[in-house]
C-alpha cells in the first residue's frame, strides 16, 4: 500500500508515493534518484547512509521514508552548489581527506552537523562527531585535519 | 636516474577525481542506473558442510513478479580457481561453507526476490563440518575436497590428499646442522585470526545481456580484465563477448579480486532478458568474503654470540576455508614473509594450505604478511631480552642488504632495510628515555618487508591536436593512481597536468591490464604510461628533423615546443608538428607495455607508543611512527595515505578484528559485533617517506599499498610488552585476552 509523502529533499518541496517498509535511505536514492548517500551495512553501524533529518544527522536506513512526512532532508548533494564545493568539502579536497570516497558523504554530513553545532571543536571532539562513521582506507588522518581546518577557516571568515 | 628537479613528480596534488566524490556524484556500482533492471539475490548455503540431494525452483519460479531463476544447471560443469580449480561458481554435489552459492533468483523489486530465494527448495544431508586446520589434517578427518588430487593445479601449488591442499617448502643452508652451531636456540608458536577486509562498498553489480549476445558487466571489482577472464571462464563463453566497465571502487584490499556475484548477474540477465542488479547485503559480504586467512606459525629460531640469526625454521598452517580462490598469494609467496626483512644463512620455510568448512581465505592486503611478521618481530624482542641485546642494533646487524639473493633463488634489488629502520628510529626518537613516562606505558619496534612489483599492462597515450594529452588505462583506481599517472605523463611530455587526462576503461576499449593490488599498479601502469610518454616523445622528434635540420637525439621537449638541446632559439611548436602529423602519418597515439618483472622488496619499520589499562585490558594507541621505503613519492598526499590507511587496518588486526566461526557457523557477520578501529581508536599517524629510488620503476617509485599493513601487530606486541611485561602470541590481543595474561602473570604464571 503507499503512502503519499511530502517532504523537502535539499530545499526542493517533493511530492511523492512510498511504501510503508521503505526506508529513507532507498526513498533518497531510488525515487529521488540521489545516489550519494550510500547503502554499506543497513544496521545503523556505518555511517554512510547519513543524512541530516530537520537538521539532525540520522542513519537514514534505519528511519522510514514516512518518518520524513513534513520535514526537510539534506543530503550530501545538498552541500554544493553545481560546480562550487562547500568550504567543508574544499578543505577535504587540499587535505586529501578522500581515498575510495564511499564513507565521505557520511563524513561530510557529521562534520556539518559539528561545526553547526561547535565551530571550534578539539581534534578529541572532532573525532568523537565521526565515531559512527566506519572508513577503512584513510585511517581518519586526514579526514581530521580536514574538519578542523574547516573550522579554523570559517572562524577566520567570520572575524 | 640522475637527481634532476621536477615540475609535477614529487607534488603534493589533490586526486584528480575527488570533487564527484565530496559531492556525491561518483558513480560505484549501485548507483549504475539503467533501465528495467531486475534485483538479483543469491541463496547461500546454511551448512558448512552437507551433500545436496535436491533442488527444487519450481515455486519460487511461480512466484509473481520472479522473473529468473539460475542454479549449477545453467553453467557448464567446470571449476575455476586460480591456484588449485576447486570451484563450481553454483555448489553442485556439495556445499562446503555458510555463505556457499547454491542458487540466484531476479525479481521486480527487492521484496520479492527475498522472497523468492526462501521457495527455492534445497534437500541437503549435513556432513561433520571441519572446523580449524588442525582438525583438519587429524586422522579420520571429513574430506572436504574428495576428488582433490585430480583437480588441475595453477602454478606452485602441491596437493597432497585429505584436507591438505597444498604442501610447500624452500631451504636454504642446513637448518638442523645450523642450529648445532648456535649459542642458544629459541622456539615459539604464535598464532593470528580471520580478518575480513571489510570495504564500506559492499559487492555490487549491474550486469546485461545484449541482443548480439554479448554480456556487459559493472561491477565494483578490482581489475577489469581477470575479473572478464574468469566471468567468461564460468559462462562458457569466449573473452572477447564479455564486456567489464569498472565501476568507481569503494575500497577492496584484496577483497574485490575476486569474482563473486558477476556469473550469477550474467546468467540471471540472460535468462530474464533484462538487466539485473545484485548487491550484497553486509552479512553475505562477511559470510562469502574472502578473508584474511588465520595462520598457526611455528618458528624457531638459533643465534650466535655476535648477535647474529644463525638458523631458523618457520612452520606456517594456514587454514584456507572451503576453496581456493584468489589464494595463489600463500603458496607463492612463502619466500616473501618468511624471510622477512633478514639475511639468515641457514632457512627453512614450511607452509600448508588446509581446507576447513569456512569461507574461502583469499587476498588480504599483503596476504600472509602481517601474520608472519608478527611471529618473526615477535621473536625478535625476545630474542634480544633474553641475550641483552639492544633491539636496533640487533635488526641493523642482521638485516636484508641490497642484492641479496633470496631463499627462492631470485636477486632481492634496491633493498634499503637499514636506512627504512634509522628513518623510524630517527622520527620517533627511540630512545628509553624518550618514552612519555607514565604507568603502564612502552613503545615497541617493529620492522617488516613485502615485495612489491609490476604486473603485465598496457597504456594507451594520445596527443590531441592542441598538445593536450589523453591517456588510457585498463585498471581501476583504488589508491590514487589517476592522479600518479596524470603526474608521471604530464612530467614526461612537460605538459600542463590539466591538459592530461587519465581513464581507466572497459575491457573493449582499454589494453589488457591485471588487476590493482599487489602494490603493483604504480609501477606496471606507471611504467607503460611513461613509455607510451616516451612513444609520444619519439614520433614528435621524428617529425621535427626536417623543420630544425637536427637529428632526434639531439633533441628535447619542453614548454610546448621540441627544440635542439642547448639551442633554443632552434625550435617548433608542438601544434605545428601535430597538424603536419594530422596530414600526413596520422594523429599521434604512443603505446607502452610492460611484462610481469621481478618483485621488489619494500621495507616498513613502525615504533608504537601505547599506555594499557591493567584493570580492563584496554589498549590505547597514544603515538605512531611508520617509515616507508617508497623509492620515490610520485604523489606525497597520496602515499602517506595509504600508510595512514595501512596502519590503521593493522591496529584493527592488532587488537580488535576477529572474524569467527562456532561449529562452521559464523557467529559476528555485521559491524555491530565485527569490531573496527573508529577515529575515536587511532592517534594521527607519523609518517617519514625514505626516498631511494629503485632501479626500476617510473621515476624510481616502488608501490606502496601493502607494506604498511605489514609490522602494524607486532609493533603493539613488542610495545605491550614493555608497557606490563606480558607477551601475548595470539591475535587479536583484546582486552580480554591481555587482562587474563596480566593477572596470570601476577598470580606468578609466565
Amino acid at each position: 500500500m503507499k503512502i503519499p509523502l511530502r517532504v523537502t529533499v535539499n530545499g526542493v518541496p517533493r511530492e511523492d508515493l512510498v511504501e510503508a517498509r521503505t526506508s529513507l535511505l532507498t526513498y533518497l536514492r531510488e525515487q529521488c534518484d540521489l545516489t550519494g548517500t550510500k547503502r554499506a551495512c543497513e544496521e545503523g553501524e556505518c555511517g554512510c547512509c547519513s543524512v541530516l533529518l530537520d537538521g539532525t544527522q540520522v542513519t537514514s536506513c534505519l528511519v522510514f521514508a514516512i518518518e520524513a512526512q513534513g520535514k526537510d532532508v539534506v543530503t550530501v548533494e545538498g552541500l554544493s552548489e553545481p560546480l562550487v564545493l562547500g568550504s567543508l568539502q574544499e578543505a577535504f579536497a587540499e587535505n586529501g581527506a578522500s581515498q575510495c570516497g564511499f564513507c565521505i558523504p557520511g563524513m561530510l554530513m557529521s562534520a556539518t552537523s559539528l561545526l553547526e553545532r561547535n565551530g571550534n571543536p578539539s581534534e578529541a571532539e572532532i573525532r568523537r562527531a565521526i565515531s559512527g562513521n566506519l572508513c577503512r582506507c584513510t585511517g581518519y588522518d586526514r579526514i581530521v585535519a580536514a574538519i578542523a581546518q574547516a573550522a579554523e577557516r570559517r572562524r577566520g571568515a567570520k572575524g | 636516474m640522475s637527481e634532476q628537479t621536477f615540475q609535477y613528480v614529487g607534488k603534493r596534488i589533490p586526486r584528480v577525481d575527488i570533487v564527484p566524490k565530496l559531492t556525491g556524484a561518483a558513480v560505484f556500482a549501485e548507483d549504475v542506473k539503467v533501465p528495467g533492471v531486475l534485483y538479483g539475490k543469491l541463496l547461500h548455503s546454511p551448512h558448512p558442510h552437507a551433500r545436496i540431494v535436491r533442488i527444487d525452483t519450481s515455486r519460487a519460479e511461480k512466484l509473481p513478479g520472479v522473473r529468473a531463476v539460475a542454479t549449477a544447471a545453467d553453467l557448464p560443469d567446470k571449476r575455476v580457481g586460480r591456484v588449485v580449480k576447486d570451484e563450481h561458481y553454483f555448489a553442485r554435489d556439495k556445499v562446503r561453507y555458510v555463505g556457499d552459492r547454491v542458487a540466484a533468483v531476479a525479481a521486480d523489486t527487492r521484496e520479492i526476490a527475498l522472497e523468492a530465494v526462501k521457495l527455492i527448495e534445497v534437500e541437503y544431508e549435513p556432513l561433520p563440518p571441519v572446523r580449524d586446520a588442525f582438525e583438519a589434517l587429524a586422522e579420520g578427518a571429513p574430506v572436504i575436497h574428495e576428488e582433490l588430487l585430480s583437480y588441475a593445479v595453477n602454478g606452485p601449488a602441491k596437493p597432497q590428499g585429505g584436507n591438505l591442499c597444498s604442501l610447500n617448502e624452500l631451504t636454504r643452508g642446513d637448518p638442523e646442522a645450523a642450529f648445532g652451531e648456535c649459542a642458544r636456540v629459541f622456539e615459539q608458536v604464535y598464532t593470528t585470526q580471520m580478518q575480513h577486509q571489510t570495504y564500506m562498498e559492499p559487492h555490487a553489480c549491474l550486469a546485461v545481456y545484449n541482443p548480439e549476445g554479448t554480456y556487459t558487466i559493472h561491477t565494483a571489482n578490482q581489475g577489469q580484465f581477470p575479473l572478464r577472464n574468469v566471468v567468461a571462464e564460468v559462462l562458457g563463453v569466449p573473452q572477447n563477448r564479455v564486456r567489464v566497465v569498472p565501476a568507481e571502487i569503494g575500497g577492496g584490499f584484496g577483497g574485490k579480486s575476486i569474482m563473486k556475484i558477476e556469473a550469477a548477474a550474467a546468467v540471471l540477465a540472460r535468462k530474464a532478458g533484462r538487466p539485473v542488479r545484485i548487491v550484497m547485503s553486509r552479512h553475505e559480504d562477511f559470510i562469502g568474503g574472502n578473508p584474511r586467512a588465520a595462520f598457526h606459525v611455528t618458528i624457531r629460531t638459533g643465534v650466535t654470540a655476535d648477535m647474529r640469526m644463525h638458523a631458523r625454521t618457520i612452520d606456517v598452517v594456514m587454514d584456507q576455508g572451503a576453496h581456493t580462490h584468489g589464494a595463489g598469494a600463500m603458496t607463492a609467496s612463502v619466500t616473501q614473509f618468511g624471510e622477512g626483512p633478514y639475511a639468515i644463512p641457514n632457512l627453512r620455510i614450511t607452509s600448508r594450505l588446509v581446507y576447513t568448512n569456512k569461507a574461502c581465505s583469499s587476498a588480504m592486503r599483503a596476504p600472509g604478511g602481517p601474520q608472519i611478521n608478527f611471529a618473526l618481530e615477535s621473536e625478535s624482542d625476545r630474542i634480544c631480552e633474553a641475550m641483552g641485546w639492544d633491539g636496533v642494533e640487533f635488526r641493523r646487524r642482521n638485516a636484508m642488504p641490497t642484492d641479496y639473493v633470496n631463499t627462492a633463488g631470485g636477486v632481492n634489488r634496491s633493498v634499503f632495510t637499514v636506512e627504512t629502520l634509522e628513518a623510524c628510529v630517527k622520527l620517533a626518537g627511540y630512545r628509553h628515555d624518550q618514552v612519555r613516562p607514565g604507568p603502564h606505558r612502552g613503545r615497541g619496534l617493529a620492522l617488516g618487508n613485502w615485495n612489491v612489483g609490476g604486473n603485465a599492462s598496457g597504456a594507451v597515450v594520445k596527443m590531441n591536436p592542441d598538445g593536450s594529452v589523453n591517456v588510457i588505462g585498463g585498471v581501476v583506481d583504488l589508491s590514487g593512481v589517476n592522479t600518479t599517472l596524470t603526474q608521471i605523463v604530464a612530467e614526461a611530455l612537460d605538459v600542463p597536468l590539466e591538459r592530461v587526462t587519465v581513464k581507466m576503461l572497459d575491457t573493449d576499449s582499454a589494453p589488457h591490464a591485471t588487476n590493482s593490488g599487489g602494490s603493483q599498479v604504480l609501477k606496471s601502469h606507471g611504467t607503460a604510461c611513461f613509455k607510451a610518454a616516451e612513444h609520444i616523445k619519439e614520433q614528435l622528434f621524428e617529425l621535427a628533423v626536417d623543420e630544425l635540420d637536427a637529428t632526434t637525439e639531439r633533441m628535447e621537449l619542453k614548454g610546448g615546443q621540441v627544440r635542439v638541446q642547448g639551442e633554443p632559439q632552434r625550435a617548433v611548436a608542438v601544434t605545428r608538428l601535430l597538424s603536419k602529423a594530422s596530414a600526413s602519418t596520422g594523429p599521434l597515439v604512443g603505446y607502452g607495455a610492460t611484462g610481469n618483472s621481478p618483485r621488489m622488496p619494500s621495507m616498513a619499520a613502525h615504533v608504537a607508543d601505547v599506555e594499557v589499562d591493567p584493570e580492563t585490558g584496554r589498549v590505547t594507541v597514544l603515538r605512531y611512527c611508520a617509515a616507508q621505503d617508497v623509492g620515490r613519492a610520485i604523489n606525497p598526499l597520496s602515499v602517506e595515505g595509504q600508510i595512514h590507511g595501512g596502519v590503521v587496518q593493522g591496529l584493527g588486526q592488532a587488537l580488535s578484528e576477529q572474524f569467527t566461526y562456532r561449529d562452521g557457523r559464523p557467529e559476528n557477520a555485521g559491524f555491530l559485533d565485527y569490531k573496527l578501529p573508529s577515529a575515536l581508536d587511532v592517534p594521527f599517524i607519523e609518517t617519514v617517506l625514505v626516498e631511494k629510488p629503485a632501479v626500476v620503476g617510473p621515476y624510481g617509485a616502488k608501490g606502496v599499498g601493502e607494506p604498511p599493513v605489514v609490522p602494524v601487530p607486532a609493533a603493539i606486541a613488542n610495545a605491550i610488552y614493555n608497557a606490563v611485561g606480558v607477551r601475548v602470541t595470539d591475535l587479536p590481543i583484546t582486552p580480554e585476552k591481555l587482562r587474563a595474561a596480566i593477572r596470570a602473570k601476577a598470580q606468578g604464571g609466565a
